[in-house]
């Protein structure tokens, strides 16, 4: 499959959605919960998300049940060596994927995954 | 659970060099408070099922399990607070442990190897505060000496 290519629409200030499972859910600094940096870390390198301005968040959690939203902006995920595009999946053309940027080392995509879990806060779990 | 220890079956070797495995043993009625409840999470890592995480993600290798359980076996001190335990994506294991804005997570892979993330420091921008690798060898003296740096042992 080629590289994902960085979609220029999806701007940088586009807020996205992560279903994270909560095994996934660790206590940070000031006992406030966050996403574990594998959160942010796929097989195949494509890691899941919503465009939130076009997903509702009752239908996300009940397809993740349980599961909490982590929230942060595409700008952010770029920040950490990622590329972003659209991958309408099952009529869901809100769907995207981070992918790390060609050439990444798998240490470099383990320090980023790191970087975006400190960067996205979670939706309160009653949201 | 009175006399239980963790252990792997060893095999004495009477002919090969002086090895250090039957010192490995670890008694579960003297260990550290938090070691019994970690040997328990990772083990009921056992019950989770294929795309426990939603995403298509196998389960949990029974391999990369008992890594992991050996890990924690060998680096039971009483200083480390309870790691939090979590199913990685490949049917691997992770342990994170925390203190203070030091952090060390650990990957136990299905292959044998495992990965390590170091935090040493808050600000993660800067690169100098993460450091990652991959062990291969040694896993648990490494470990070790990872997680006394994180508890602030010099």
């Amino acid at each position: 499959m080629p590289p994902r290519e960085n979609d220029p629409q999806i701007n940088d200030d586009t807020v996205l959605w992560r279903a994270v499972p909560p095994s996934h859910v660790c206590l940070g600094e000031g006992g406030v919960e966050r996403p574990e940096s594998w959160a942010f870390l796929s097989d195949d390198n494509e890691v899941s998300s919503w465009i939130a301005a076009e997903t509702d968040l009752r239908e996300l959690k009940a397809r993740f049940p349980n599961f909490r939203i982590a929230q942060f902006t595409a700008g952010q995920a770029r920040e950490c060596g990622n590329v972003i595009a659209r991958d309408p999946v099952e009529g869901d053309a809100s769907h995207v994927v981070i992918c790390p940027i060609p050439g990444k080392s798998s240490g470099r995509l383990r320090k980023d995954a790191r970087r975006l879990a400190s960067k996205a806060p979670l939706l309160p779990a009653d949201e | 659970m009175s006399s239980a220890s963790v252990w792997d079956r060893p095999t004495p070797n009477f002919f090969g060099p002086a090895q250090s495995q039957w010192s490995k043993v670890t008694s579960l009625s003297t260990a550290a408070p938090w070691v019994l409840n970690a040997l328990g999470r990772i083990e009921d890592l056992a019950r989770l099922p294929h795309n426990w995480d939603g995403y298509g993600s196998p389960r949990i290798d029974p391999r990369a399990m008992a890594a992991a359980r050996r890990f924690v076996a060998n680096v039971a001190f009483d200083g480390l607070p309870l790691p939090h335990i979590a199913p990685v994506l490949g049917g691997s294991v992770g342990l994170h442990w925390r203190c203070g804005d030091r952090e060390l997570e650990f990957t136990f892979h299905p292959d044998g190897t495992v990965g390590f993330l170091k935090i040493l420091g808050a600000d993660l921008d800067r690169e100098e505060n993460l450091e990652e690798g991959t062990l291969r060898r040694d896993q648990e003296t490494v470990g070790l000496k990872f997680l006394l740096w994180m508890v602030g042992a010099r």
